[in-house]
């Protein structure tokens, strides 16, 4: 049975429908009155950390690095065509992404939303794959990995992935290597498409000018083809607390040095909450912003410049927090921010760092309801972790101070902080 | 689309208002055009960011900063772009939308009165800016410098252009050189600082749901109070290219960048710009052009080839990631696939689907109030100001003869390449 549910906001104003469709697939649509474009964004919650799962027929399969994002450039191969050339006649801006837990299709239109809505519901569901095709990826996905090996951001953050994990999937490099990629084969895409392209494992959002009930629900009824109910399994290897190595290195050609610095959190579920996930978000403030005496600290110091960044970086079993960017002297930008957090640690986080924290956490939440991609990437990365946008706003607004205390302690430990660096030739 | 207000408050300063009930933010902001001139560009480069930093009321950064997080995470933006020949400085505020406070207080007046704190109330002392502020800021902005060349496909591109127009204003780079950075002031960036408020071309924008005529009145009475003079503004256009110069750079890379860049006819003020980049559009501006579906689907030798227009300088640059050994390769078939549209050869799907992604990309622009801003700051200095549903049109009406004769006047001028030490070859 359909069901539709509405969801409202009183803090934004917003509200959204989720449907449960018959096929399988939950559809999110979240109207924006006025809008002039529409973004619709179809994912499955398969990325490159999904490397080892049951196949069909029972065999555990271990499939090779990189094999989603390659699955993502092939599945745009239609029998009768490129999908981008469906798309070239309704004028749609059409993308596609793989992330370490999810593959997304994407397209922003203005004009032709239905037909646009057509052409996404049916090469996604449609996959064509020949030794030929995939034969051809080679050497476009070869140049994308060697354009991301000469990337030094890139670098510095698998580096380090590679340093806090010692066995999760997650340090492997989203697109694999150009070693990996070779023992790619149409059966092998195949097997994980069947797998996880199914509509149970799947969402779709749309988000815009046209998410109205009346036009999305008509093409997904025509559209989608039920799938059958099963579930397909990933296996992860256990990951424990340790970190593997506390600090790692790469000369590359660059002008000014680049750090992460990572703090690995021990996690025992598959995802976080939205209350534990927003705690986090005004914790993180609270300390890495540039309102925080940390960063007033390092940057008076001439430790980091306005490339210092931060970000809770969670996913299916693993969570750690990361902060970078460009600075002279990584160690010693390093060593300023563990005596920080281990000084915070003792004394807690103020009651008025607090409140500038949850002010500015809640604003940026507000704000980000601007965006139709942002809003359908939030959608879409809720329904895979079973969390909810306007309830994550609520957390927020009712967060406490003993909260984000009490998330500090959970979040930093100094025994499980990694550092990797990119210095110069 | 909401349409433009656009008022005169001062010599040579438009204040600009789209009122906008969609978003959840209000945005404001204050863009100071001066020509580029390599011994200017430095200070103008420093100067947004330097007045960012912190003002004689919030006179460090945390403390600004930390007034900011209060207002829900309001944020100013401070930077300088390159306009054709000319420097763009804007400063910029922006925040929650007085209807989503927490408990329903209004907070514009505020970010009104915070943004113009920054912009005419800096911490100067003696005619200088705060030297621990300037410091603080110079060595950012040097480190900026520094890391463009982290970015292996920027720096590619930023050294095109510096040896495309080595001769012209446009191949000053944006934040001018380093050397030129180092060797200023904090007494130096009190002369800028002044010179930006008087001898500019200003253009307020406020973007939102409030009403606008609050900021319009403490704006106009800050800059009606200086006497001001408004430089003039052009952008010398090179419209042919005889030889074709190559400049060559090696660096400890596994993949080769390729930039080419190319001399046009039609550029601000002609009328033809419109359809010249519908007709670079059709060469690499989509997944349907003919570089995409060639040099990256057909022959598979790269993950991007694009073509981008200037329409302020009427250029065009090119530019992808290939291996070592297909530089050639790539070259030829670039040349090719323009020649090819020189010749006729562009079909009417070719030409339907490049106005339909253009099409798409200006209405969705409409979308965001930044999108909304870059919309009429990027035509400020053009002859008119045009909407979206204009532009459309004009587009719409362009015919395959049209596209023909504009990609005729497309000349190769130089080709850039940073290539892969020998030692990275064959990994």
């Amino acid at each position: 049975m359909e069901n539709i549910e509405e969801i409202q906001c009183s803090i934004s104003g917003d509200k959204y429908y989720k449907i449960n469709h018959k096929s399988g697939l939950t559809i999110y649509v979240y109207p924006k009155e006025g809008f002039l474009s529409t973004y619709a964004l179809f994912g499955a919650k398969y990325g490159s950390i999904n490397t080892a799962f049951a196949k069909e027929d029972g065999q555990q399969a271990v499939v090779p690095d990189g094999i989603a994002h390659y699955l993502e450039h092939k599945l745009f191969e239609c029998e009768d065509g490129d999908a981008f050339a469906k798309y070239a006649k309704t004028g749609a801006s059409a993308n596609a992404y793989t992330s370490f837990d999810k593959t997304c299709y994407l397209f922003s239109c203005t004009d032709n939303f239905e037909e646009s809505l057509k052409i996404l519901l049916d090469f996604v569901q449609e996959p064509y794959f020949t030794d030929e095709t995939v034969q051809k990826e080679q050497g476009i996905i070869g140049q994308e990995i060697r354009m991301y090996d000469d990337d030094p951001n890139w670098r510095v953050s698998f580096n380090l992935l590679g340093a806090l994990y010692k066995n999760h999937p997650v340090k492997i490099d989203i697109a694999g290597t150009v070693e990996t990629i070779a023992e790619i084969t149409p059966q092998k895409l195949y097997d994980c498409y069947n797998g996880f392209y199914n509509l149970h494992n799947m969402a779709l959002t749309i988000v815009g000018g046209k998410a109205k009930l009346d036009v999305v629900l008509p093409i997904c009824d025509k559209y989608l083809k039920e799938s059958p109910e099963k579930k397909v399994e990933s296996t992860f290897p256990d990951e424990p607390a340790e970190i593997a190595k506390d600090y790692v290195e790469q000369k590359f050609p660059v002008s000014i040095p680049l750090f992460q610095l990572g703090f690995k959190e021990p996690v025992s579920k598959e995802r976080l909450t939205d209350k534990e996930m927003a705690e986090s978000e005004i914790l993180l403030y609270a300390i890495g912003s540039g309102s925080s005496q940390m960063y007033e600290s390092l940057e008076k110091q001439g430790l980091i410049n306005n490339t210092f960044e931060y970000e809770h970086f969670e996913g299916p079993f693993y969570s750690s927090v990361l902060f970078g960017g460009e600075s002279k002297n990584p160690k010693a930008a390093a060593k300023v921010i563990k005596d920080y957090i281990e000084n915070l640690k003792v004394r807690g986080i103020s009651e008025k760092d607090f409140e500038i924290a949850q002010r500015a956490v809640y604003g940026e939440n507000i704000a980000a309801l601007n965006n139709n991609g942002t809003v359908a990437g939030i959608l879409m990365d809720n329904d895979f972790a079973g969390r909810e946008i306007f309830e994550y706003i609520k957390c927020v607004k009712n967060a406490t101070l003993g909260d984000i205390n009490r998330r500090l302690n959970e979040q930093f430990d100094i025994s499980k902080a990694a550092l990797s660096v990119v210095l110069p030739l | 689309m909401s349409s433009i207000v656009r008022k005169s408050i001062a010599n040579g300063v438009s204040f600009n208002s789209v009122n906008e009930e969609r978003f959840k933010t209000a945005k404001i902001s204050v863009t100071m055009f001066v020509p580029l001139e390599k011994s200017t560009a430095a200070g103008y480069a420093l100067l947004p960011s330097l007045l960012a930093y912190s003002c004689k009321k919030y006179p460090d950064a945390i403390s600004l900063n930390r007034v900011l997080s209060n207002c829900y995470g309001a944020g100013i933006g401070a930077y300088c772009r390159k306009m054709g020949e000319c420097l763009a400085m804007t400063l910029t505020i922006s925040g929650i939308d007085d209807r989503y406070t927490m408990q329903g207080e209004k907070i514009s007046p505020e970010l009104v009165d915070l943004l113009c704190e920054v912009i005419f109330n800096p911490k100067i002392e003696n005619k200088a800016f705060a030297e621990e502020d300037f410091n603080q800021c110079k060595r950012q902005l040097i480190e900026a410098i520094d890391a463009e060349y982290n970015e292996k496909r920027i720096y590619a591109i930023s050294q095109l252009t510096s040896a495309m127009c080595e001769n012209e204003a446009y191949g000053i780079k944006r934040y001018g050189s380093r050397e030129d950075v180092e060797s200023l002031t904090a007494a130096d960036m009190y002369e800028y600082w002044q010179n930006a408020l008087k001898n500019s071309r200003v253009e307020v924008m406020m973007l939102g749901s409030s009403n606008p005529d609050m900021a319009q009145k403490i704006i106009t009475e800050r800059f009606s109070q200086l006497q001001r003079n408004v430089p003039e503004i052009k952008t010398e256009i090179i419209k042919d290219s005889t030889d074709v110069k190559s400049v060559t750079e090696t660096s400890d890379i596994a993949q080769a960048k390729l930039v080419m860049g190319f001399r046009t006819a039609s550029a601000e003020p002609e009328d033809d710009t419109v359809p010249m980049s519908l007709t670079v559009a059709i060469l690499g501006g989509t997944p349907s052009s003919k570089f995409f579906l060639n040099v990256r689907e057909k022959l598979s030798l790269c993950y991007y080839c694009a073509a981008r227009f200037d329409k302020l300088k009427g250029i065009v640059i090119v530019d992808s990631g290939v291996e070592k050994e297909n530089i050639q390769r790539t070259i030829e078939e670039i040349k090719n696939q323009l020649a090819d549209m020189q010749k006729g050869n562009i079909t009417d799907f070719e030409i339907s689907s490049a106005k339909l992604a253009l099409v798409n990309n200006l209405k969705s622009s409409q979308d965001t109030l930044s999108g909304t801003e870059a919309w009429y700051i990027g035509q400020m200095l053009d002859s008119k100001l045009s909407t979206v549903d204009e532009v459309v049109n004009a587009l719409n009406s362009v015919t395959k003869e049209t596209i023909v004769k504009l990609a005729n006047t497309i000349k190769l001028d130089t080709i850039y390449l940073l290539q892969p030490n020998s030692s990275k070859e064959a990994e």
